[in-house]
């Protein structure tokens, strides 16, 4: 095993696979860390199918698409480290510093630290780094909830890992807070084993999860779905035995008038996902307080030089097809950076949002980086802030328009992608702003 | 009788109203869509009234300590009201020996017509 490496992968979810793949079909010798057994993420507990529509045109199941890349990694050569977990990250030191760099034309070597239960705690250099930790599931800690803590209080994902991975029931009469898609889909999954799920209470006026889920995971089943409701209350001493709920009143508060007790042995909370960028935080790279993710260029480059970040790390996706694509993006991008001389410090656009706009990813453009790697049309993706039945997409810089679409039938629930080509006109000099014109607030059909 | 559902062919998710005149056979075709904004929604409406079909997924229990489930599929989809019959032939499978997904576990599963495969690996070691 080697010591340095043109490019060491973090994570082996998709985007991780993906981003190993290409990084090593773009020459580079390349290292991918798990710190699981197998590689596969995420994936591997999403049983259900739907996954890779738009890469493979098939609707496999998360361990099927999972397999399709891990193919495509033993047949190159990665080194693949698995049960290996990234403790800390070391920038370069500044080039003053530097007691006469390695090989100094392949830049400054990053030091990453590592621990495993096979090799103990260990090192290794290099030249750029690709984050790709996924994302991590909101607690009830994170949401306000009252109460004991009895046993039985779950995320959906852990749910879904009991009885996917472990084939363990944590319960046969959940209540499912939060109506994401993962808690949508854990809802089906306790039913088909013969479990009774009394309901799914979301806070918010519409599902969070996808439309798709709501009918074939809920409705299906006639499992009911309560909106702007919410669990206030957690009962049982040793066990979860109930819980209370309550509807929202005009205030956007509990209404205490509408208090319910309704029996169950578990607690699922589907409260949302958090990307997972601890190891970043003592670098200072500049976040996107929106998606909690870097905010990057097209390239999926962060603030520092030679740090790229794809997937769920990035920003939370619904599609794993997206997440493949920004992890291809980021390897071959940090691939090409060890051999070329494209830097990005200079020459970057910051690319800005108005109107009905969560976020916009990239948030910024390299114009130097389109030379060297000969992009065409870049992918942006964003969500809209409420449902817009109809909406005008503009991008412009300056007096320059560059796009303009007219979109339909947006929600916040999916993302949103499109493709720009922003090397075609004449060349950028103002930041970009990206507007989302939605003549009056949709209803999206609900 | 009528039914109320929620097409999922696009993302404009139409209110659909089904209607379902006196009298008719089952597959009689005599179903009025309305609702639906384009012509998918009317295949969509029908299908579901007359023939709704699902895809399962589910796993099953392996001989492997470390790995004591693999997940499962079928190569196609059945009619919705065979899911829980479905389930129960797969909750009787315990699965020995290497695994790869697309291996077919069950033929012709429950006699419904199609069959359970592996949709992850068991001991594909490295
Ligand atoms: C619980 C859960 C369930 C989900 N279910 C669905 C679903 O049903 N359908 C759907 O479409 N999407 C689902 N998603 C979204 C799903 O995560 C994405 O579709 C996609 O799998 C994300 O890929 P990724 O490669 O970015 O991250 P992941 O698949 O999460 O992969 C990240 C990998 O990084 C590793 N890692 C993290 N930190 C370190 C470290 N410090 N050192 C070493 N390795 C590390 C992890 O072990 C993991 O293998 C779910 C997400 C979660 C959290
Ligand atoms: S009826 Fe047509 S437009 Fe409406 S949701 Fe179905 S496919 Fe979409």
């Amino acid at each position: 095993m080697k010591t340095e490496y043109d490019v060491i992968v973090i994570g082996s979810g998709p985007a991780g696979m993906a981003a190993a793949v290409s990084a090593s079909d773009a020459g580079a010798s390349v290292c991918l860390v798990e710190r699981e057994e197998k590689m596969g993420g995420i994936l591997k507990q999403c049983i259900h199918d739907g996954f890779g529509l738009i890469r493979f045109e098939e609707k496999l199941s998360g361990p099927e698409y999972a397999w399709r890349y891990e193919q495509m990694v033993d047949s190159r050569d990665i080194d693949f480290l698995n049960l290996t977990f990234l403790t800390g990250l070391e920038p370069p030191s500044p080039p003053g510093s530097m007691e006469g760099s390695a090989i100094p034309e392949k830049g400054r070597w990053f030091r990453l630290n590592f621990i495993s239960s096979v090799r103990g705690v260990f090192s290794l250099k290099a030249a750029s780094i690709v984050t790709a930790m996924g994302c991590r599931e909101r607690t009830d800690r994170q949401i306000f909830l009252h109460g004991s803590r009895p046993a039985g209080i779950f995320t959906a994902g852990q749910a879904q890992d009991f009885i996917n991975l472990k084939g363990l029931m944590p319960g046969r009469r959940p209540v499912i807070l939060g109506s994401g898609d993962i808690g949508l889909i854990m809802a089906r999954r306790f039913t088909l084993e013969g479990a009774k799920v009394s309901g799914v209470y979301e806070i918010g006026p519409r599902p969070s999860g996808l439309t798709r889920n709501v009918v074939q995971c809920l409705e299906d089943f006639d499992i009911p779905l309560y909106l702007n409701s919410t669990v206030t209350e957690v009962h049982g001493k040793d066990r979860i035995e109930a819980v209370t709920v309550c509807r929202l009143g005009g205030l956007g508060q509990p209404d205490p008038e509408t208090a319910e007790l309704v029996e169950c042995d578990s607690l699922i909370l589907s409260v949302g996902l958090i990307p997972e960028n601890d190891i970043l935080t003592p670098l200072e790279i500049e976040m996107d307080p929106v998606t909690r993710g870097p905010a990057v260029d097209q390239n999926m480059q962060t603030s520092i030089s030679g740090i790229y970040s794809c997937g769920n790390a990035l920003h939370v996706s619904d599609l794993v097809d997206y997440v493949s694509e920004s992890g291809y993006k980021a390897g071959f991008a940090a691939a090409c950076s060890v051999h070329t001389k494209y830097q990005m410090e200079t020459e970057l656009i910051p690319i800005e949002s108005r109107g009905n706009l969560q976020y916009i990813m990239p948030q910024r453009l390299s114009l130097r980086s389109s030379e060297v790697l000969s992009e065409k049309a870049v992918p942006v993706f964003f969500r809209p802030l409420i449902p817009a039945d109809e909406a005008l997409l503009v991008i412009s810089s300056g007096e320059q328009e560059i796009y303009r679409r007219k979109l339909r039938y947006l929600k916040p629930s999916e993302m949103q992608r499109v493709e720009v080509d922003f090397f075609n006109s004449d060349r950028i000099n103002e930041p970009v702003i990206v507007e989302l014109k939605t003549p009056a607030a949709g209803t999206g059909n609900e | 009788m009528n039914r109320k559902l929620t097409c999922i062919e696009c993302p404009r998710g139409c209110l659909l109203m089904v209607e379902k005149t006196e009298g008719v056979d089952r597959e009689g075709g005599e179903l009025r869509v309305s609702g639906n904004a384009c012509p998918k929604g009317i295949d969509y409406g029908r299908q579901e009234v007359l023939r709704p079909m699902r895809m399962l997924t589910s796993t099953v229990r392996t001989d492997d300590c470390e790995f004591p489930r693999l997940p499962v599929r079928l190569s196609a989809e059945i009619p919705k009201e065979r899911i829980f019959d479905c389930m129960k032939e797969i909750n009787r499978i315990t699965v020995v020996g290497r695994k790869k997904p697309g291996d077919v576990l069950v033929q012709n599963i429950g006699g419904l017509g199609v069959d359970l495969i592996a949709s992850g690996g068991l001991r594909n070691e490295r």
